[in-house]
């Protein structure tokens, strides 16, 4: 479903990862929340981050898109800090990233059609085309993701929620990102439309050969998406690893979590929203 | 001794609030009116919000209008009529609409439909991610959303209440003529003799801080609502008292500056 793209991509410098984060933290007066995440995302490969929620998955992801600002901490994309960074040199930064939000985020007051070439034209690098074709460029992403010209002129409340998901990954894809993120993208979703979104996610990396980031608490879509994978617990990654041994980890806290166990060492009587709350 | 501290307690914590307000209201305005000489414009997108703050407002501006000036001159009618001054009603109309209730009544007016509009349009895409995705779309929001309806607001204002004016003064001559027996000329000789175009232009003026203040306030409270359906519907509630309050203030305050020096 998915085609290779020919545009020319900026790559990480040869073993360098394409993300890493270093003494991320963050907080919310005196709830922390982050407490000093350390993660390598390596390019051209899937990474999923796993945990509880409440535990600060999509703060993290927040933090990494410039959306809040952590109160420590690095976040390097190809090497470079993007903490503190401008407006301007943030605004080219974000043009090679594309991002699945959990619930779409589509803008509700445009059609299907002017979401996607929102998508074009917010990234279209300075290149000026006709509306003809960009249309023509907005339906080839449409059928892309799997969606025929039909839902173009439809508005995003009249569609399903996996077809909103599909429609929010047409547009993040219209940039021609080389960096992915994915905010639970399976939330919600009844398992075949599962299985499509992953195999879409996973389109991505393997044929457009981007890197993904993908934020989740659904197994069956680590196995079926990740390269590699860790888990964000008590403000921290504590564990990270191939995803395919996640499910044996050796981990106690992981191993509880993956196979949904009552008994371990994460409570679940009277949980807090964030385990780092008890410091 | 801490009850007795307690008042000066909450006085402090008031001001200090509403100086944090009103300093983060502040920035706001600047990177909203920032974006104005930033690349790039966002054409399509002020002529939609001209259409819907300017000409879509047009009916319940010009019904205001209408009845504001007929009802002027029915009052002014049974007031000068005791002192045989009935030929300054269509005098007392012009000045009256042109100078305060052309701008005011028109300000309200927008301040009720398009505050609360834009404050629940921008607080609903706030709570459903929708600015967060600008972001990742390499989309300034303050430049995409506030902007464009900043310029709107100061732009179109001041054709609502050209129009408020005319048909204002419409009303006036309606009831004048219709119901109390004028003349048609000497009514309109009376009108033209009291219209000064000082008068119009300042009151153009207030329509330009009215649009700027209304559309200002909407986007403020919607683009930092929180908490879902409940917040937004706050947004619009807060848009709407403090738009009202604030055109009533700067009515006041431009009217001792142009009016009484």
């Amino acid at each position: 479903m998915m085609t290779s793209s020919s545009s020319s991509r900026t790559a990480a410098p040869s073993g360098q990862p394409r993300l890493r984060i270093r003494g991320l933290r963050k907080s919310f007066g005196d709830r922390t929340i982050l407490n000093g995440i350390d993660l390598d995302v390596p390019a051209g490969k899937s990474t999923v981050i796993i945990g509880g929620s409440g535990n600060g998955k999509s703060l993290l992801l927040r933090c990494i898109l410039g959306l809040i600002e952590p109160d420590e901490g690095t976040i390097e994309i190809d090497g470079e800090n993007i903490i503190g960074a401008s407006r301007s040199r943030r605004e080219t930064l974000l043009k090679r990233i594309g991002m699945l939000f959990q619930n779409a985020a589509l803008f509700d007051s445009m059609s299907v059609m002017d979401n996607v070439l929102f998508g074009l034209t917010a990234k279209s690098h300075g290149r000026r085309r006709d509306r003809a074709t960009q249309e023509k460029e907005a339906l080839r992403l449409l059928e892309q993701v799997g969606l025929g010209p039909h839902v173009a002129p439809l508005n995003p409340a009249e569609l399903s929620g996996g077809m909103q998901k599909r429609v929010g990954l047409a547009r993040a894809l219209a940039g021609q990102p080389d960096i992915l993120f994915f905010d639970e993208p399976t939330t919600g979703l009844d398992p075949i439309m599962s299985a499509v979104i992953d195999g879409l996610i996973s389109s991505c990396v393997t044929q457009r050969g981007a890197t993904a980031l993908t934020i989740t608490h659904d197994m069956t879509s680590v196995t079926r998406i990740g390269d590699h994978a860790a888990m964000l617990y008590g403000g921290k990654i504590i564990w990270q690893g191939p995803a395919n041994t996640l499910m044996h980890s050796g981990n106690p806290i992981v191993d509880q979590f993956t196979h949904g166990r009552l008994d371990g060492p994460i409570p679940t009587s009277g949980m807090t929203a964030n385990p780092a709350e008890k410091r | 001794m801490r009850a007795l501290s307690l008042p000066f307690i909450f006085l402090g914590r008031g001001i200090l609030g509403g100086l944090h307000h009103a300093g983060a209201l502040s920035l706001f305005a600047l990177r909203g009116l920032g974006g104005i000489f930033r690349l790039p414009v966002y054409g399509q997108v002020i002529l939609s919000c001209l259409v819907e703050i300017g000409f879509l407002s047009l009916p319940v501006v010009a019904l205001t209008a209408i009845f504001s000036g007929a009802v002027i001159a029915l009052q002014s009618y049974s007031g000068f009529s005791q002192y045989h001054a009935q030929n300054a009603v269509g005098g007392i109309v012009v000045m009256s609409i042109t100078k305060e209730l052309g701008p005011v009544l028109a300000g309200l007016m927008v301040a009720g439909r398009i505050g609360a509009a834009i404050a629940a349009q921008i607080g609903s895409m706030r709570v459903t991610d929708q600015i967060d995705a600008l972001n990742t779309l390499a989309t300034d929001p303050i430049k995409y959303l506030v902007t464009p309806r900043l310029v709107a607001g100061i732009l179109a204002l001041p054709f609502l209440v050209l129009i408020a004016d005319i048909l204002g003064v419409a009303g006036g001559f309606i009831v004048a003529v219709g119901k109390l027996g004028f003349s048609p000329a000497l009514y309109i000789h009376a009108t033209h003799a009291s219209l000064h175009s000082h008068d119009v232009l300042v009151g153009l003026l207030k329509a330009a801080v009215f649009g700027f203040l209304i559309t200002l306030l909407g986007c403020y409270e919607g683009y930092n609502s929180r908490g879902g359906a409940e917040g937004v519907g706050r947004a619009a509630t807060a848009t709407v008292v403090a738009s009202s309050i604030l055109i009533l203030a700067f009515d006041y305050l431009l009217t001792d500056l142009f009016f009484t020096a």
